[in-house]
């Protein structure tokens, strides 16, 4: 007699779409209601305000931006969500569609979707304004199309033209994916696929030589490879650790016996573009999570010599995802802005004019472009730029600091907790913000605008330069007091 | 077990207890680190948890450690007073390793004689030698080659049962425990290279024992996991002091610290079982060897305890190489000698590690009786919000004896600017200057400072103490120093520019 939970287990592979999409509104709602009650913006990541920031100085050379353009001028913040949500709903019903056209495996493409779904990389792309969250939705409605009967599969050359505008990676991965399908599931004769492959190729090459799209964007966030593949060690995204175990479990286990050489293949892919660019992470984290799920079935159908021991060893390691899940979902509200630094940052937006004068830290750079509409002059935070902040926040005389703000017009400084955390107080860039040339404007739980003169020194009075004289010598005679 | 090994073992295990006892009442003191574990015992005892929120170490702090150890140890306080239990169990304890690798050896080989000598070199481990420490070591190392030894006889299902007991009690032990994982984890490889396939009850306990651990470790260690990333292997050691726990690997000092005789039989046992006999209870042994020595070459577990666990291994493998000796000697012309084998191998092991064992005993690092006395004094002659400072290794005493708050101590994890405080603290010794110390004072907020023998061994006694700013308030070999001033800024040099 089946026991109930076997029964919904069965009753969730067999109709997937209910568990995955209940599953699926769950996860990602928690980060938007977090963020929504402590008052900060919903979107995760730098990549969103990259996006926005972009969007917000239209222009020739990002002229693709033209829809996010309009959205944003409709929908704020929180209306962000919706977009969101729709694109992972929409993702997640088209490939349970694909799945079932080309009658994969029910268990293991349930539990592929039941890893991802609550993995903190699918999390973060799909509660940001994400290249990969788009690609993949525009590859899942490529492929259902192509799936289909004309004239519906040459609908399929829209999400093409879209996947193309994100970077040249996408852009070839999309080429990919098309000639793998035509390998793999198309007839012989269809030359649909094929002319899609040939389109994606032509606008690879004039979005690499005329647009100059980056190769792959980002990383928006200093990498660090180990943090940025396990979230359990702190990463903004990334995979939990049991997926990674079970990973090498599903590799080890049935690598020799079936036939895994596409999804191999695509994972040397990813984990070589990952190394070079860990905000690659989520392409990463599909393979990996494929073979998870192989190494999860492996153990599930394997005879145990204990029975006791093979229940509690699934169970554990459904609870260690789940508690990796669970332990990313406590920290998203740290993936956004705070209320603090988007009232600042409004405040700038409202109250600074000149604001090719303002300087923010490179890790800023996106928010402050979005929210206080700061220019955008370089799509990632170049090493002349990181080289600047580290010359300002290491200068330690005026005579050092001076020059450096004059020669780039900085008139104003943005100042953070995380430098305030980093920099030392006693010396450098926060020592000399004591210097009468800087005065503070704004401050809001430790983020700061602090404005720079190059005006003379304010003239002392006679009767306070005097004290001032003698009690320079009395402090030089004796610093201690009792 | 026949009934002669059985007595020649009771022995073994009574005369490294006994021996063991000797040396841990010779002094009231424990190590330094020791404290640690006693406070927290004292914590369970009276409110039933662990002091996971310390108001006294580091001026309070959070911590975050596996307290099963702890919880033993608690619940023998209820019957014996809390420092009786710190000298008997962890005794007690490791000289019940000795039994434990008399079962190993004689599983691996026929011999009794060998097996003997095996639990006598790991009762005698020079590294393990230290009686007035009260660690967590003492559970974890008996409890490590307990799991060993069921691990080898995993078929048998009481075995197995044996072998999950102790690995879900190793996991809330210590995090050390995944030291056996690795070597699992090299078991594997070495099978695979072999061509050989490990058993399904095998390859099931690895699968259960990696999650389990895993487990275990992130309920615990989730946010120390979450700052500090993989640094957390490493604890937050300062760098100026990280050489000493985590020492690059020094081949004079192994063989000092586990005996020479077990770390060349060693050797040529490890050689001989991966290159020509393939036994796989060898195999699983050599597995452990290796990753040991990789884990401790990586600089990814405490030398100490890498060489520790070293040390059990290869007390096991000596037995097989007594066995080889044995059966070598009896096809040469020394036959008719070989009865004097087993003293021979004695008066060796007495001489290579028994007197290196006491030697280590006797050179144990202990704070004198004078010391304590005056790490006493402060509970009760000073306010007890006071913030106390002294050597990082007298950290513990501040708060053990003292009740006060210290300015640090050797439980580094997750205290920020770790590498800063570790120069401020060796500053106030250092510096000639008395605004310097005065500084530090206010960084911190000391309001004693206390310079030990230790301390004017190390630094000698700071020449600024002489001040009015620094009232002696306790004499003795140690001295105890209330610090009377403060610095502070002049008021009106805020007002001009900062001095650049």
């Amino acid at each position: 007699m089946k026991t109930t939970t076997k029964k919904w287990l069965d009753h969730c592979i067999e109709w997937p779409q209910w568990c995955l999409l209940l599953l699926l509104l769950m996860v990602l709602s928690m980060p938007f209601l977090q963020n929504s009650i402590q008052q900060q913006p919903v979107l995760l990541g730098e990549e969103s305000y990259y996006h926005l920031a972009q969007s917000q100085e239209l222009q020739s050379r990002n002229f693709y931006y033209a829809g996010l353009h309009v959205l944003d001028s409709f929908v704020y913040n929180r209306g962000f969500f919706v977009l969101t949500l729709v694109m992972a709903i929409a993702s997640l019903l088209l490939f349970l569609a694909i799945a079932k056209k080309l009658a994969l495996q029910k268990k293991l493409t349930f539990l592929f979707l039941l890893f991802l779904l609550i993995s903190p990389a699918f999390i973060f792309t799909f509660s940001s304004l994400s290249g990969a969250g788009l690609f993949v939705f525009l590859a899942m409605s490529s492929i259902f199309l192509l799936l289909h009967k004309p004239p519906w599969r040459y609908l399929a050359l829209l999400p093409v033209l879209g996947a193309s505008f994100i970077d040249l990676f996408t852009t070839l991965l999309f080429i990919m994916l098309l000639l793998w399908f035509w390998s793999s599931y198309g007839k012989k004769k269809d030359s649909f696929a094929i002319f899609l492959a040939g389109v994606t190729s032509v606008l690879f090459f004039s979005n690499w030589l005329l647009l100059k799209l980056p190769f792959s964007l980002g990383p928006f966030h200093s990498p660090s490879p180990l943090r940025d593949l396990l979230a359990d060690l702190g990463g903004i995204s990334g995979i939990s650790l049991f997926i990674l175990l079970l990973a090498v479990i599903g590799l080890l286990a049935t690598g020799r016996k079936e036939k895994l050489l596409g999804p191999f293949l695509f994972f040397i892919l990813f984990s070589g573009i990952f190394i070079l660019n860990p905000h690659t992470i989520f392409y990463l984290a599909i393979p990996l999570t494929y073979f998870a799920a192989k190494g999860f079935l492996w153990l599930w159908h394997r005879t145990w010599t204990l029975e006791s021991v093979k229940s509690i060893s699934l169970f554990l390691i459904l609870l260690g995802l789940l508690f990796s899940t669970l332990s990313y979902l406590g920290r998203v509200t740290e993936l956004t802005p705070s209320p603090a630094e988007w009232e600042t940052l409004t405040w700038i937006k409202k109250n600074i004019d000149e604001k090719n004068a303002v300087y923010a830290p490179p890790e800023e750079l996106f928010r402050a472009a979005y929210f206080a509409q700061l220019p955008l002059r370089e799509r990632h935070s170049t090493k002349e730029q990181e080289e600047l902040y580290h010359r300002i926040s290491t200068a330690g005389y005026i005579q050092e600091l001076f020059p450096l703000l004059e020669a780039r017009n900085i008139r104003y400084l943005f100042i953070t907790p995380q430098m305030k955390a980093t920099l030392p107080a006693d010396q450098g860039l926060l020592f000399l913000l004591k210097n009468e040339h800087f005065t503070l404007l704004y401050a809001k739980e430790n983020f700061e605008m602090w404005e720079y003169r190059q005006e003379q020194k304010r003239e002392v009075p006679e009767e306070a330069a005097r004290g001032t004289e003698i009690e320079r010598e009395r402090a030089a005679g004796e610093s201690a007091q009792p | 077990m026949d009934k002669k090994a059985a007595v020649w073992l009771a022995v073994i295990v009574l005369g490294t207890l006994a021996i063991r006892l000797l040396f841990a009442f010779s002094t009231p003191a424990f190590t330094y680190d020791s404290y640690f574990h006693l406070r927290q015992v004292e914590a369970i005892t009276e409110t039933g948890f662990p002091r996971f929120q310390g108001e006294l170490s580091y001026g309070g702090r959070d911590i975050r450690f596996l307290p099963f150890f702890h919880y033993v140890a608690a619940f023998f306080t209820l019957f014996l007073p809390l420092e009786l239990v710190g000298k008997l169990l962890p005794n007690v304890l490791l000289a019940l390793l000795p039994a434990v690798v008399y079962l190993i050896a004689r599983g691996l080989t026929a011999s009794s004689p060998g097996s003997l000598f095996a639990a006598v070199v790991s009762g005698f481990l020079p590294v393990l030698f230290s009686p007035n420490a009260f660690s967590v070591n003492s559970l974890f190392l008996p409890l490590v080659a307990l799991a060993i030894y069921a691990f080898l006889r995993i078929q048998e299902k009481k075995f197995l049962t044996l072998y999950l007991i102790a690995f879900l009690v190793l996991s809330v032990t210590s995090a050390a425990t995944f030291l056996l994982l690795i070597g699992f984890g090299i078991y594997l490889l070495l099978s695979a290279i072999e061509h050989r396939k490990p058993s399904r009850a095998e390859i099931e306990v690895m699968v259960f024992s990696l999650f389990f651990f895993l487990w275990v470790q992130f309920l615990f260690f989730k946010n120390t996991l979450l700052e500090e990333g993989l640094a957390f292997v490493w604890q937050n050691v300062p760098p100026q002091i990280v050489q000493h726990y985590f020492p690059q690997l020094s081949l004079f000092q192994s063989i000092v610290l586990v005996g020479i005789i077990p770390f060349l039989s060693g050797i040529v046992i490890t050689f001989k079982s991966i290159f020509q006999a393939k036994n796989k209870k060898m195999f699983i042994l050599v597995s452990f060897v290796i990753a040991t020595t990789l884990l401790s070459w990586l600089r990814l577990i405490r030398f100490t305890l890498a060489l520790a666990f070293f040390g059990i291994i290869l007390a096991v493998l000596f037995a097989l190489f007594y066995d080889e000796t044995k059966r070598y000697v009896l096809k040469t012309k020394l036959a008719r000698f070989s009865s004097l084998l087993p003293w021979g191998a004695l008066l060796l092991l007495i001489f290579s590690s028994g007197f290196p064992a006491i030697a280590a005993a006797s050179q144990q690092d202990l704070p004198t009786e004078q010391e304590i006395e005056a790490f006493r004094w402060l509970q009760n002659n000073t306010p007890e919000n006071s913030t106390v400072a002294a050597l990082v290794e007298e950290g513990h005493l501040i708060t053990y004896y003292g009740q006060r708050k210290n300015v640090m101590d050797d439980q580094f994890a997750r205290i920020p600017d770790i590498e800063k405080r570790f120069q401020d603290l060796n500053a106030l010794y250092t510096t000639a200057f008395q605004t310097q110390a005065l500084d530090i004072r206010g960084a911190y907020e000391i309001d004693y400072l206390i310079v030990t023998p230790q301390a004017v061994e190390k630094y000698s006694t700071p020449k600024y103490l002489s001040t009015t700013c620094f009232q002696r308030v306790y004499k003795n070999e140690t001295k105890i120093y209330r610090i009377r001033c403060t610095l502070e800024e002049t008021p009106e040099l805020n007002a001009s520019s900062p001095q650049t």
